[in-house]
């Protein structure tokens, strides 16, 4: 079994190291911040939880939503425990556990203390183009019926129906659920509910959805802040890292160097 | 050697073709993918879609097949030990509250961009129409299509071999460790890791698969191929066929390779003095067998 240490949680977050990390693109970036609406729209640069992700990739730490709340909690209390000794900590983040900024995703970085990054070396110019993408969506209602190009090829006699104005299918309170035959036989003007062919379509319904892309004409250059022990973990996590490394989405592939200053 | 990733880069030409399309401009004609710089482009998504394709064809006819498939790309399953989809491809389970329901995609793709401006054509369709209802001979009965002329087309895949098949667990222990277990989800299934590796490499010369756009029988079969088998984490090598790469950089990308025990086979259709494609994937797949393949659960 391997073991990951968090004891440099513990420890006061002295920030005395500086470092750089450069970021390379491999290939166009998506870097969307927010929950967005129709459009999803790439950031210029990657947002310091974007970089608090990369370096928990690239460490390995691939906490879910729930052991990561259970590690922080408990990471908490040591630091308390050993911040009665250091009375000059007392009010920082680190120990009253607010978090630094505010994560737009939800996500909770371990180091969020421990790193501080001081923005962009120098601005990067980008080339932006808008990318035509299927988004996979689950539902339960009008959506799934509208946006699937497959369905069972037992409704293909009801679906021509539908099309032919025959039979309507709809979500109001005169829909009626229907099954097996008196689905598959419902006489014209029948009125059948959604739900009756959920079953029979596919987990997810296809929305095209507009997602911009960057194509930076430089590599990022971000100088950051961290402890002495931290600074070990990265420079050993960016020698050799435990996954591929992304910014943004999954074929945001980039090439990221650290070095100590 | 331990072999911890796969990269394979590769140019594959391209003619008369759309293999990606995107939005319809002014109504009716259709357009093709493209960057700013009038470079063409196939998504990321499309060239995922395509890479599975290539997998599920290649399962289907393999000997040691063993009740394995290729779940539909709007049905995956979560099922790692028996569709390669869950387990390449990963998936996010809605259904579950965090990010417990979540597994990420050791196969991974970038977009396939073509190596110069594309010249661009149109192509004009007459639609068939079956309605005979009143109105319906007012309607355009005509659409236009665009196609690219002639491209070579770069595009990169990316396997992180000790991630198939398994997945990663934590538990938070005292004094500030955590505890990573793994879960094999092959257990009992000898040989699936390795054979799994093999058709993500075989099926990265097996692109014929964009489907319902291309219409013509477009394919994405290289020309020119690096694949490197290494002892590590990385992608720069992708940057071996970019248009922007001279001789300098790519002499220094593969000493790096040989710097780290990394092996590499670059092969090119073109050129009497160098491995052809097919020698070597032929190597690379022979490789495969003599070397060990990463896994973290032994």
């Amino acid at each position: 079994m391997e073991q990951i240490d968090l004891s440099f949680f513990i420890e006061p977050p002295e920030l005395t190291v500086t470092a750089m990390l450069q970021i390379d693109a491999l290939a166009p970036l998506s870097m969307v911040a927010a929950q967005p609406g129709a459009y999803y729209r790439s950031q210029p640069a990657p947002t310091e939880f974007m970089l608090y992700g990369l370096l928990e990739n690239a460490l390995g730490w691939h906490l879910s939503a729930t052991p990561r709340k259970q590690v922080m909690d408990d990471l908490k209390k040591s630091a308390k425990k050993s911040a009665k000794k250091n009375v000059a900590w007392a009010k920082s983040p680190w120990i009253t556990g607010k978090p630094t900024g505010s994560p737009e995703i939800g996500f909770v970085s371990l180091l969020q203390y421990h790193v501080a990054f001081e923005g962009l070396e120098k601005p990067v110019q980008v080339d932006t183009f808008d990318d035509l993408w299927s988004q996979q969506l689950r539902d339960t209602g009008r959506s799934f019926f509208g946006g699937s190009r497959h369905y069972d090829a037992s409704l293909s006699d009801l679906m021509t129906r539908e099309r032919r104005g025959d039979v309507e299918f709809g979500d109001r309170a005169e829909h009626e659920v229907l099954r097996d035959e008196s689905l598959l036989l419902a006489a014209d003007g029948a009125k059948i509910q959604y739900k009756s062919v959920r079953s029979k379509f596919p987990h997810y319904y296809v929305s095209p959805t507009v997602r911009e892309y960057v194509i930076p004409r430089s590599p990022y250059l971000f100088r950051l802040l961290t402890t002495p022990s931290v600074s070990a973990l990265l420079k050993d996590a960016f020698n050799d890292p435990s996954a591929p490394l992304y910014i943004g989405s999954n074929d945001g592939w980039v090439d990221v160097s650290y070095e100590e200053l | 050697m331990k072999i911890k990733s796969i990269t394979v880069t590769l140019l594959a030409p391209m003619s008369d073709h759309a293999a990606n399309r995107g939005e319809k401009l002014l109504g009716n004609a259709s357009s093709i993918k493209r960057r700013p710089d009038g470079r063409v482009y196939i998504s990321g998504q499309m060239q995922r879609h395509a890479l599975f394709s290539a997998i599920d064809r290649l399962n289907e006819d393999h000997p040691q097949r063993n009740g394995t498939y290729v779940a539909n790309g709007d049905g995956p399953s979560t099922n790692v030990a028996k569709d390669l989809r869950s387990d390449l491809g990963g998936y996010l389970d809605t259904n579950k509250d965090d990010y417990s329901g979540r597994r990420t995609a050791p196969a991974t793709a970038t977009p396939g961009v073509a190596q110069a401006t594309s010249q661009i054509g149109r192509d004009l369709l007459v639609r068939l129409r079956m309605d005979e209802s009143k109105d319906s001979g007012r309607k355009q009965a005509l659409a236009t299509n665009e196609y690219s002329q002639n491209d070579l087309m770069q595009m990169s895949f990316h396997l992180d071999v000790g991630a198939v098949g398994v997945t990663k667990e934590y538990k938070y222990e005292t004094e500030a460790h955590v505890a990573t277990t793994y879960k094999n989800h092959l257990e009992g299934q000898d040989g699936e890791h390795a054979r799994r590796v093999r058709l993500f490499l075989d099926a990265t010369r097996s692109i014929t698969d964009y489907a319902n756009q291309a219409r013509n029988a477009t394919t994405a079969e290289p020309q020119k191929v690096l694949i490197v088998l290494d002892t590590k984490m990385s992608r720069k090598a992708v940057r071996y066929f970019a248009p922007g790469t001279n001789a300098t950089e790519k002499t220094r990308i593969l000493a790096e390779l040989d710097n780290r025990d990394a092996i590499y086979f670059l092969g090119d259709d073109t050129n009497p003095d160098t491995l052809s494609v097919d020698e070597a994937y032929q190597q690379a797949l022979a490789a495969l067998d003599t070397n060990d393949l990463y896994t973290p659960v032994a």
